[in-house]
């Protein structure tokens, strides 16, 4: 499962791998690393972007972006 | 001595600075406020300590033109700009990830004092990490615990930074840069070496975080509210509104008063002064052209007010939140709101602040359409022509006045996008545009911040747009005393007729 498909915002997931590609690195910048406990915090409208909790800070990306992370 | 301030981006590093220094540099709870490099100076028990102010940054690889700043000057150790001592600025409730930064600049191996900012925060949040611990952990690295919005304990600060032994045997950890080379080595491997980095900080945080972190997430009631998909557009548009009825509203009473004195002022002169061309420059054409910057003031000041406000508290970045999707079909980012909303101070700073938007084709679509924003220098031409045209009347009430010009700054806004959309059909990118951006807490104004933001602004526009301003009233008088005909002078009388 990726993250743009969350909706639950009551439970928590591991970031298992990040998709390689140009943004890889950003995301493993900002504290995406497989192994991260995350959650879903808010939604904008029509879903996108979203903002997750990343166990210290709010992180905000697009959904596009959150579809690179794998979760389980 | 050279020292640089590097760090997270609104970890804090502008205020160490501006509390150091006693320089003035812009601060906002937003991340991404500082984008070039800036020089400061103090001198602390005999030190002269030369002090530089940089961009914030995730990764000492840069992934923005801000962050390149940084770069430059960490790479390159014969670069004007190349520190003898690195102050790094952690934010002390976040360190995972503000380490990730730091023990990269410790592979650096150039010396080094981490401080860990905003511990009026981590000990609210109870996160209670042992920082001495983490100094040992780190291979005894100076720490120092911070404040910087109190500037508690600055002098603790001070002699820190003289402490650090500016010779620095090789870092204990994984050795990632040891030469120019590596750079481009760690660009190959980045994100497994970035793993591998946040794995270690893990290990050591867990070794000096004895008790879990009890709240990691502050005010999520707040955005409930405000990011909400109804709502939190409703109350950005109700926030707009009210900023410019009270603009209108406050304003009158100090206008009013500016007014009176230079009117008295001139008359005075007037009367007191022998008759004479000289005279009457002095009394018509220079007095009122003063006054004439002057009234503004008070709206040019309440307008900066507001937007320092939502600068401050954090709420600009739920506003770049929730546009991001609507400004992306136009080729713009949510970032662009930033310098768009910063353009009605001035274009140079708010095409400045593009420097934070990654992808070059969204910054330059930014940078092109920033000037459609109503600057503060326009301001006084839609103040004349309003009050000319549109009555003081009140309907629910709702200020005609106030209305108008918020409709005015809307069409420059329109207009902005527009021309954005027309720019997107023509470029053609590879580069695939991202947003991926961290979100500040809410944080309750700092009032000296705020104060400093209206102070700069305004005098920025008495000075700058002032002198034109004067300088054309002066012209106008030249030209209605001695110009062709009485057209001119009576200009205001023709039109209220
Ligand atoms: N509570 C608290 N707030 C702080 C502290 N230090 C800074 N702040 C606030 O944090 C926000 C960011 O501060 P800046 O000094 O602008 O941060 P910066 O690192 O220069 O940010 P960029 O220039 O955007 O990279 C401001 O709202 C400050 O008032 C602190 O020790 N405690
Ligand atoms: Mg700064």
């Amino acid at each position: 499962m990726t993250l743009d498909q969350v909706s639950n915002s009551s439970k928590s997931y591991i970031v298992r791998q990040i998709k390689k590609g140009p943004l890889t690195t950003k995301l493993i910048d900002m504290g995406l690393f497989p192994g991260k406990e995350i959650r879903l915090l808010f939604k904008a409208p029509f879903g996108d972007p979203i903002a997750i909790d990343v166990q210290g800070y709010t992180l905000s990306l697009r959904r596009e972006e959150a579809a690179l992370i794998s979760i389980e | 001595m050279k020292a640089a301030l590097v760090g997270n981006p609104n970890a804090g590093k502008t205020s160490v600075f501006n509390l150091l220094t006693g320089l003035n540099q812009k601060v906002g709870n937003y991340p991404g406020i500082t984008v070039d490099k800036k020089w400061g100076y103090f001198n602390y028990q005999g030190t002269d300590v030369e002090l530089l102010d940089l961009p914030g940054l995730y990764s000492i690889y840069p992934k923005s033109q801000d962050e390149e700043v940084v770069f430059q000057v960490l790479r390159q150790k014969d670069h004007r700009d190349h520190p003898d001592l690195v102050i790094v600025v952690m934010d002390a409730t976040n360190l995972e990830r503000n380490l990730f930064l730091a023990t990269q600049i410790l592979d650096l191996g150039i010396p080094t004092l981490l401080i860990a900012n905003m511990i009026d925060l981590m000990d609210k949040d109870q996160v209670g990490v042992n920082l001495e611990k983490l100094s040992e952990l780190l291979g005894g690295v100076p720490l120092v615990a911070f404040n910087a919005r109190t500037g508690q304990d600055l002098a603790l600060l001070k002699s820190a930074l003289l402490e650090v032994p500016l010779e620095v045997a090789s870092s204990p950890h994984t050795q990632e840069f040891t030469n120019l080379e590596d750079w481009n080595a760690g660009r190959q491997e980045e994100a497994a070496l970035g793993e591998a980095r946040y794995k270690r900080i893990r290990q050591i945080l867990s070794l000096c975080q004895p008790l879990t972190r009890k709240r990691s997430v502050r005010h999520q009631k707040w955005d409930q509210i405000l990011t909400h998909p109804l709502w939190g557009y409703l109350i950005f548009l109700s926030l707009l509104a009210l900023i410019f009825q009270t603009i209108f509203a406050w304003s009158e009473v100090p206008m009013n008063l500016i007014d009176t004195v230079f009117l008295t002022l001139s008359q005075w002169t007037q009367a007191t002064l022998p008759n004479g061309p000289l005279t009457d420059l002095i009394s018509q054409g220079l007095i009122p052209g003063l006054g004439g910057v002057m009234i503004f003031i008070p709206q040019i000041a309440f307008l900066f007010l507001f937007i320092s406000l939502l600068e401050e508290s954090g709420y600009m970045s739920r506003v770049v939140f929730l546009m991001d999707r609507g400004l992306r079909k136009y080729g713009l980012s949510g970032k662009s709101v930033v310098p768009l909303v910063s353009g009605t101070a001035c274009a140079i700073p708010a095409v400045m602040a593009t420097r934070n938007i990654e992808n070059w084709k969204e910054r330059l679509i930014t940078i092109l359409v920033v000037p459609f924003t109503t600057c503060s220098a326009r301001l006084p031409v839609y103040m004349i022509l309003i009050s000319l045209v549109i009555p003081d009347d009140r309907f629910l009430g709702i200020n005609y006045q106030g209305l108008t010009l918020m409709g005015l700054y809307f069409l420059g806004f329109l207009m902005a996008i527009l021309s954005a959309s027309i720019l997107n059909g023509f470029m053609k990118t590879r580069n695939k545009s991202y947003f991926v951006v961290e979100m500040p807490n809410y944080k309750l104004p700092l009032l000296k911040n705020v104060a400093l933001t209206v102070w700069e602004k305004t005098r920025s526009f008495v000075t700058e747009a002032g002198k034109i301003i004067l300088a054309i009233s002066v012209l106008l008088w030249f030209m209605a005393s001695f110009g062709p005909g009485k057209n001119f002078a009576n200009a205001e009388e023709i039109i209220s007729q």
